[in-house]
């Protein structure tokens, strides 16, 4: 345990995370800086993530608020470069969590905590010592090594992470069907990508992949600490937050789980890529330059503080927040919403297939031509939101006529709904039909071929 | 402090500290989670790591309508106030990304009493509506059509997208633009 925590190692792996949690919350922050009154200050509409508690920070005015957020963007900046990084961490840290409280829906979520917990233990780390500012400027620091405890509680934080998710998807019902991924992929918000879009239309790799999901996020904490499967494993967590950022859009969630896992990289994997440059080692420092840089940090601060604080009173000048021009909405459109019509019935219905078996929640097999003998299975993915109902599952022969019919009630709390029509020899062949019907209105139809046994 | 290797006790001891009590709080929570105890402890959610919580079957936004005191409507949400976007297609505000409608009546209250019909034709009544339709409406409408063949009105083409909805809550306004 002493050698593991307490084995002195080069920062270099550390810096490297630095440098990518800075730019990546540079930019998360960055983008919001247009709108820095508006989330965070009292003057907008600050959206308390709890509201009532203790983590309820005090939204201030929109200058402070303004005053607030420059800071953080230079805190993220100076941590990026590697300058003064851990008191810029430690203020990063503080005032990313401050405004990120004050704003739930747009701002804070698990991927800003997880961004809180690196920016947290790498302040009491030394990944300022590489690849930084602060070791141009102290040439006493560049190049020595460091205990390893802040890279190994990183570690150990990441393969917490991917423990507790997979924990969680463990207990969701509808985790291991694919449905969990696919509603995902539908999101309004985080869905609808191109690649999101293309997984949908090859729903047969949800489930699959979902169970894939599951062995990586139990087997990443275990085995990455076996020195000859780490590589895999990390090549493994790469291409999943690689799959994650592609389907679904998450902000900064992949980037920044990608950038989180380079603490696994040990200092002799970075020594063979020569691209990367290799610290200065000379101790040629006599103090000025560190008293210079201190000066520098802080004027260059108030002057950052300063432009921006004028910029956002030129930017609020304009804004008249106080006496808005509401839109006219047409009365008519309003009348017809307070009607509250109900969905039509086939809008309870999500999905509907016919295959020669039933797998869990999915059918398989013929999905096109059956054959005398087999079984034809129809299987209703319903939405969340249905009612009780009456469901009717009719197979129609190819002259029209109702060759069977299964009748059943659905209760509110079922999400699928199945029937099975076996195909006897006394049915002819030709095209058939599986027609759902719920409370008397046909919601669903599916054809198939029915051939003669060969 | 030149190395690693010859750290004072104090500072080692801190260290032993802090990485106790790191392991401790994951290692507590992780344990909370797996039994499923879930409580309304907010300190919980900075080391429970339960991505992907839940998921829902249709997608929904708030709306918001004064009526004013001529019998105008007029839309409270989205409202101009409003300028940060999110999504996909950036049009989401963060009323729409609010999934539990828990900022609805604060951001409503905010408009009300921003905006200038409160002088000349005042708002008198707010309805709030929730706008739903089921998830596979978002799909665009070539790949609607091309994996959604089982509805016998629109099998085949393109996406209906029709929408629902709900009135969550209806209030008087107060002279002055605030909630009855």
């Amino acid at each position: 345990m002493k050698t593991f925590f307490f084995t002195p190692e080069s920062p270099r792996s550390l810096a490297l995370v630095r440098i990518g949690v800075g730019l990546l919350f540079l930019y998360e922050f960055g983008v919001r800086w247009p709108y820095s009154v508006e989330l965070y200050s009292s003057d907008g509409l600050p959206m308390p993530f709890f509201p009532g508690t203790l983590l309820e920070p005090a939204a201030l005015g929109w200058l402070p608020t303004s005053a607030l957020h420059a800071a953080l963007l230079f805190a993220l900046l100076a941590v990026t470069i590697g300058w003064y990084t851990t008191p810029s961490l430690l203020i990063a840290c503080l005032i990313s969590t401050w405004l990120g409280l004050l704003d739930g829906p747009g701002t804070f979520n698990k991927y800003s905590v997880i961004g809180l917990h690196l920016m947290m233990l790498l302040s009491v780390s030394r990944c300022g010592w590489a690849w930084s500012v602060d070791a141009l400027v102290d040439r006493r620091t560049s190049c020595h090594l460091a205990a390893a405890w802040p890279r190994r509680l990183i570690q150990l934080f990441l393969c917490n992470v991917y423990l507790g998710a997979a924990i969680t998807k463990l207990r969701m019902a509808h985790f291991m069907t694919g449905d969990l991924v696919e509603f995902s992929l539908l999101d309004n918000h985080w869905g609808c990508t191109a690649f999101g879009l293309w997984l949908f239309e090859h729903r047969e790799l949800l489930g699959p992949a979902s169970v894939a999901t599951l062995v990586f996020e139990f087997s990443f904490p275990v085995l990455v600490w076996i020195p000859r499967l780490r590589w895999m494993l990390l090549a493994c967590a790469a291409a999943f937050h690689v799959t994650i950022g592609m389907a679904l859009h998450l902000g900064i969630f992949s980037p920044l789980m990608l950038v989180s896992l380079l603490a696994f990289v040990n200092d002799s994997d970075l020594s063979r890529l020569r691209i990367l440059p290799t610290p200065d080692s000379s101790t040629t420092d006599d103090g000025r330059w560190r008293r210079r840089s201190l000066l520098i940090y802080v004027t260059l601060f108030c002057l950052w503080l300063v432009a921006a604080l004028v910029y956002r009173q030129y930017q609020e000048s304009y804004k008249g927040r106080d006496s808005i021009e509401l839109a006219t909405a047409d009365g008519n459109v309003v009348e017809t919403m307070l009607l509250e019509q109900k969905p039509a019935y086939e809008d309870y219905f999500h999905r509907f297939e016919i295959g020669s078996r039933i797998n869990g929640f999915r059918t398989s097999g013929e999905t096109q031509q059956f054959q005398s003998g087999m079984t034809v299975h129809g299987l209703a993915r319903l939405a969340d939101n249905h009612p009780s109902l009456d469901l009717d599952w009719l197979l129609i022969a190819a002259d029209g006529r109702e060759a069977a019919r299964l009748s059943k009630t659905l209760d509110a709390s079922f999400a699928y709904a199945t029937a099975g029509f076996e195909l006897t020899e006394e049915l002819p062949p030709g095209q058939y039909r599986i027609i759902l019907m719920a409370d008397g209105y046909e919601v669903a139809r599916k054809s198939f071929q029915l051939e003669p046994r060969h | 402090m030149q190395s690693g290797t010859r750290q004072p006790h104090l500072r080692r001891a801190a260290a032993v500290f802090c990485i106790g009590l790191y392991l401790l709080a994951n290692v507590f929570f992780l344990v909370r989670n797996s039994v499923g105890a879930t409580g309304p402890d907010p300190w919980a959610y900075f080391f429970t790591w339960d991505m992907y919580p839940f998921y829902r079957t249709t997608s929904s936004r708030p709306l918001a309508f004064g009526r004013t005191k001529n019998g105008t409507c007029v839309e409270l949400l989205p409202s101009p106030l409003q300028e940060f976007r999110w999504g996909l297609d950036g049009t989401a505000t963060r009323t729409d990304m609010d999934r539990g409608f828990r900022y609805t009546s604060s951001t409503i209250r905010k408009v009300l009493r921003s905006s200038k019909h409160a002088d000349h034709n005042p708002i008198v009544h707010v309805y709030v509506i929730e706008e739903y339709w089921p998830a596979r409406f978002n799909l665009p409408d070539d790949v609607y059509s091309r994996t959604i063949d089982w509805p016998p009105r629109s099998a085949g083409q393109s996406n209906p997208r029709r929408k629902y909805w709900k009135v969550l809550e209806e209030f008087d306004v107060e002279f002055g633009g605030t909630g009855r």
